[in-house]
């Protein structure tokens, strides 16, 4: 079954997010910052990632690059979430490796969209 | 068995608790802990529901004793030799070898007990370290056991312990390193002497200097019980006190997560350890 | 090759004292050696603006990350009459969401000592420093949180703002703001999120 982590320090933004995920039958984890999310990623088998920016300890940005730089996670599909889609946030998220910036919450007909392209069930 | 503590508000203290500790409350392990101690603790308060205990926690606990107190009431204090060991093992069978080979062979291996209480954690490191037995064979460790504590540094020295103390270690190994007398185990003396002990406080960057480098790092079940400053702190003199490429060991249930991104956490046997 | 048990006493680096800022922050620009740097900042924070110079040093772009953080953990742990809090303020501005993130960490430290920042910020346009003063009032002991949020709920027409507030009032909430929240629903058109959100806050309020 694909696994998809949610990254947001906001415990609404996870579970909603979440529950649309499983409602598809897929696993969820979930994570509060970017530091727990790369505690969670080792050993795990993410299918995709739900990404926020800002989060205390470590931001969306630095866990990307990171988590980038692993080599079981070079290619796997991420999704940066925010409250507000500047022009510059844009561009930093695709500089570290998202493939895709969306603003939260994401809609679950679109976060089914992108379920059906990004992610091999 | 009824509580003050429904489900619902298990939830949500379990949520505050979180947030505050980082220590994530699970219904089999604690609902029925933290709903006899609410109950007895609201019972001295002379308080009858959750609602007033719960408010009395969040903003009427200014100097954090009543959180201390819970904190206290759901985290298992007592010390005893090899809890946890599965992080024992990490250290033997995968940590000290690694460090062997990338560290140079004219300097001792350090391994630090940050708290170490009465003795019993870093003393299951030296039984792990001798039973494994061949990176000791190949270069000198020392390992440091600090504690705030005097009495428990003092208690450390003598290496006096009681049956409840020893009951995890295998009967093999606790016939081969103690001796007994009367009740109580007393480390032989080949080992005695094998952990140096001393009374220091984390907070005190020039005490903590002076103990030097470690190549590892274990402080299990200590920093939950700080604030996020404090911990932030600690974190940081941990870091600064690891040689690079060094690791720390937190408790079970504690996580770099909530502390500081500095670390780079890895799995090793499916335990979670920090490294510089 | 064994167990060390004559435990030597370890060789210590002399390090400087400074009877001024000055002669602190001398040493610590010329410094690159990341030790010297931490002994530094420390001593650093002693002194009378040390704090504010250290804020200063955090929004050049380059500086190591470590570094960077080790600068923002000495700051949280001044004494708050001290701290340059101010200064951090400026931090929040800052395009980098790294240092601004650090910032903000810092601020939560001193929760207790931002309250008046925390009304503006609440009432301001900035909708992610709403945001961060509503986590802020979330995590302290404001006896205040929950009329504050209760006051901002009535208003607020920003759909994240609007439910980060209502995830703490599902923990602070009492039963009389049961209706305001349903009447969110409403406000956000029946909107999926907004009736999830608010739904989870009415059963914790409830239970």
């Amino acid at each position: 079954m694909a696994t998809i982590m949610v990254v947001d320090d906001s415990k609404t933004v996870r579970s909603y997010h979440g529950s649309i995920l499983k409602s598809m039958g897929l696993d969820v984890l979930e994570a509060e910052n970017g530091m727990e999310a790369l505690e969670k990623s080792l050993g795990a088998k993410v299918d995709l990632y739900l990404v926020d920016v800002n989060m205390p300890i470590m931001d969306g940005y630095s866990f990307i690059k990171d988590l980038r730089k692993q080599d079981a996670h070079k290619i796997v599909p991420i999704i940066m979430i925010t409250t507000q889609a500047k022009e510059e946030d844009k561009i930093n998220a695709y500089t570290v490796g998202a493939n895709l910036f969306e603003t939260k919450p994401i809609r679950p007909e679109q976060l089914q969209a992108y379920i059906d392209i990004l992610v091999k069930r | 068995m009824s509580y003050l503590l429904s489900k619902e508000n298990f939830a949500k203290i379990g949520e505050f608790i979180y947030r505050k500790s980082g220590i994530y409350l699970e219904d089999d392990k604690h609902y029925n802990k933290l709903g006899k101690y609410i109950d007895t603790r609201s019972d001295e308060l002379g308080i009858d529901n959750f609602r007033k205990y719960f408010y009395r926690l969040r903003f009427d606990d200014n100097d954090g004793t009543e959180f201390q107190a819970l904190m206290n009431a759901i985290t298992v204090n007592e010390t005893y030799f090899f809890r946890e060991k599965d992080q024992f093992e990490v250290l033997v069978n995968r940590i000290l070898p690694e460090l062997h080979d990338s560290i140079p062979k004219n300097r001792p291996l350090r391994i630090l007990s940050s708290p170490c209480s009465t003795g019993e954690e870093p003393y299951s490191m030296i039984l792990h370290i001798v039973e494994e037995g061949n990176v000791v064979e190949k270069r000198d460790i020392e390992v440091v056991g600090i504690d705030i504590d005097s009495t428990v540094i003092k208690k450390a020295q003598e290496a006096k312990y009681s049956q409840r103390s020893v009951h995890a270690i295998p009967k093999n190994v606790l016939s081969k390193w103690f001796v007994k007398k009367a009740l109580n185990y007393e480390l032989c003396e080949d080992l005695q002497g094998t952990v140096d002990f001393q009374v220091a406080n984390v907070f005190d960057k020039t005490q903590m200097r002076k103990l030097g480098k470690f190549d590892v790092i274990f402080s299990r079940n200590m920093l939950i019980y700080f604030d996020d400053a404090s911990r932030k702190e600690v974190a940081m003199t941990f870091y600064d006190m690891l040689n690079p490429g060094g690791y720390v060991l937190l408790g079970h249930a504690e996580y770099m997560s909530r502390i500081v991104s500095v670390f780079k956490a890895k799995k090793i046997d499916n335990t979670l350890i920090y490294q510089k | 090759m064994a167990l060390i048990k004559q435990h030597t006493t370890q060789i210590m680096d002399e390090l400087p004292t400074f009877s001024t800022l000055e002669e602190a922050i001398t040493f610590f620009e010329s410094s690159d050696v990341l030790e010297k740097e931490d002994f530094a900042i420390e001593e650093i924070v002693k002194f009378d603006g040390g704090g504010k110079y250290l804020v200063s040093f955090m929004k050049n772009e380059s500086i190591d990350k470590n570094l960077l953080i080790k600068i923002a953990s000495v700051i949280s742990n001044m004494d708050s009459d001290e701290a340059p809090i101010e200064d951090v303020m400026d931090l929040l501005k800052l395009d980098n969401a790294h240092i601004r993130n650090l910032g903000i960490s810092i601020l939560r430290d001193f929760s207790n000592s931002i309250k008046y920042y925390i009304v503006k910020f609440l009432i301001g346009d900035d909708r992610d420093l709403r945001i961060f003063a509503i986590n802020v009032l979330g995590d302290v002991d404001f006896a205040e949180s929950r009329d504050m949020l209760v006051e901002l709920l009535e208003t607020e027409e920003d759909i994240n703002v609007a439910m980060t507030a209502v995830d703490y009032m599902g923990e602070i909430g009492e039963e009389e703001d049961v209706a305001l929240l349903e009447s969110l629903k409403e406000r956000f058109s029946g909107d999926s999120y907004v009736e999830f959100a608010v739904d989870s806050a009415i059963k914790l309020i409830e239970g």
